[in-house]
């Protein structure tokens, strides 16, 4: 015997497979997307390319130090602070701001597994990554990582 | 005069479901906007080595020196091409050009008794090298196996 669809249920789809779907999208999408979450990069340095780099799981201990070039004048900045918004560091010291040398000093001191890494831009030069490179030796930091993109396009793009 | 009756009362059988749908569609299409999903940066390691020379007074053990490192000098012709060379064992303007040589370089160390963990690997960029080939000669190291590769600074 077939069951006669209430008229009712009939005038409109059933959406209660939707919902189901979407609500398991937003879960997932709630789990995985990291919003509001900020390591002081810098989005507009256009990082190199580098196919092998490893993915770091876990970015605690680690200070993001965004470098780059303004008409051959080095420039560095990161965020020094969780809350804080990103300073800039000047690779030497100037009135009120600490050189990044100092800076890096005082931070590897607060902590000794402290990690750096370079999130840099590809166009600049091996002269302004040398000074940022004897600023971390000289603070006895260990840990070095180079931040690299797998978009090669991002690259080519510019 | 006609009175027609009552049409019969159409009763919904359940809550209505259209605001829910169109606020959990705003939240999923804020959650696809906003959030930021990993998997393209990666890193790139490296320890710092160790050097007898240099302006710091520290005091290192001996051991942690690298005896006879691999130095590979990089200089750029061009803006847009670099070259790699270490004495005459490697000679690449290419990514890939290079791993192949220094894949060969470390199966000749390896063959001559070195352990690999013993094998320090300096990169000595001149200073006006770009960035991005820098990486591409590290990226070749990590890839030929070297794992201790640092940087050497010039002048």
């Amino acid at each position: 015997m077939k069951r006669k669809i209430p008229e009712s249920h009939a005038s409109h789809p059933n959406v209660v497979p939707l919902i189901d779907i979407i609500m398991c999208l937003i879960i997932f999408f709630m789990l995985v997307a990291k919003i509001g979450v900020s390591t002081g990069e810098d989005e507009k340095i256009k990082i190199p390319f580098g196919l092998l780099g490893k993915e770091i799981k876990s970015l605690d201990n680690t200070l993001v130090l965004n470098v780059k070039e303004n008409n051959g004048v080095p420039e560095t900045s990161a965020m020094l602070t969780p809350k804080g918004g990103r300073e800039d560091i000047p690779l030497t010291g100037s009135g009120s701001k600490q050189s990044l040398e100092s800076v890096l000093t005082r931070l590897k001191k607060e902590n000794k597994e402290l990690k750096l890494v370079i999130h840099g831009d590809k166009d600049m030069t091996f002269g302004t990554l040398q000074k940022v490179l004897m600023a971390a030796a000289q603070a006895k930091i260990t840990s070095l990582n180079f931040q690299t993109t797998q978009k090669p396009a991002a690259e080519a793009a510019s | 005069m006609k009175v027609e009756g009552a049409k019969q009362v159409h009763y919904e059988s359940g809550p209505d479901m259209t605001p829910l749908v169109d606020v959990v569609m705003v939240l999923l299409i804020f959650l696809m906007m906003v959030g930021k999903f990993g998997g393209a940066n990666r890193y790139l390691e490296s320890d710092m080595p160790i050097s007898s020379s240099g302006s710091s007074n520290t005091q290192v053990d001996p051991n942690l020196i690298p005896k006879e490192p691999v130095v590979i000098t990089v200089i750029q012709p061009t803006p847009e091409a670099f070259r790699a060379v270490n004495g005459g064992k490697i000679n690449a303007g290419d990514e890939k050009e290079l791993q192949t040589q220094l894949t060969a370089l470390l199966a000749g160390l390896k063959a001559a008794g070195r352990k690999l963990d013993d094998i320090q690997v300096f990169i000595k960029p001149a200073k006006n090298v770009k960035y991005s080939h820098v990486i591409k000669v590290y990226t070749a190291a990590t890839g030929a196996g070297f794992t201790k590769i640092g940087f050497q600074t010039s002048d």
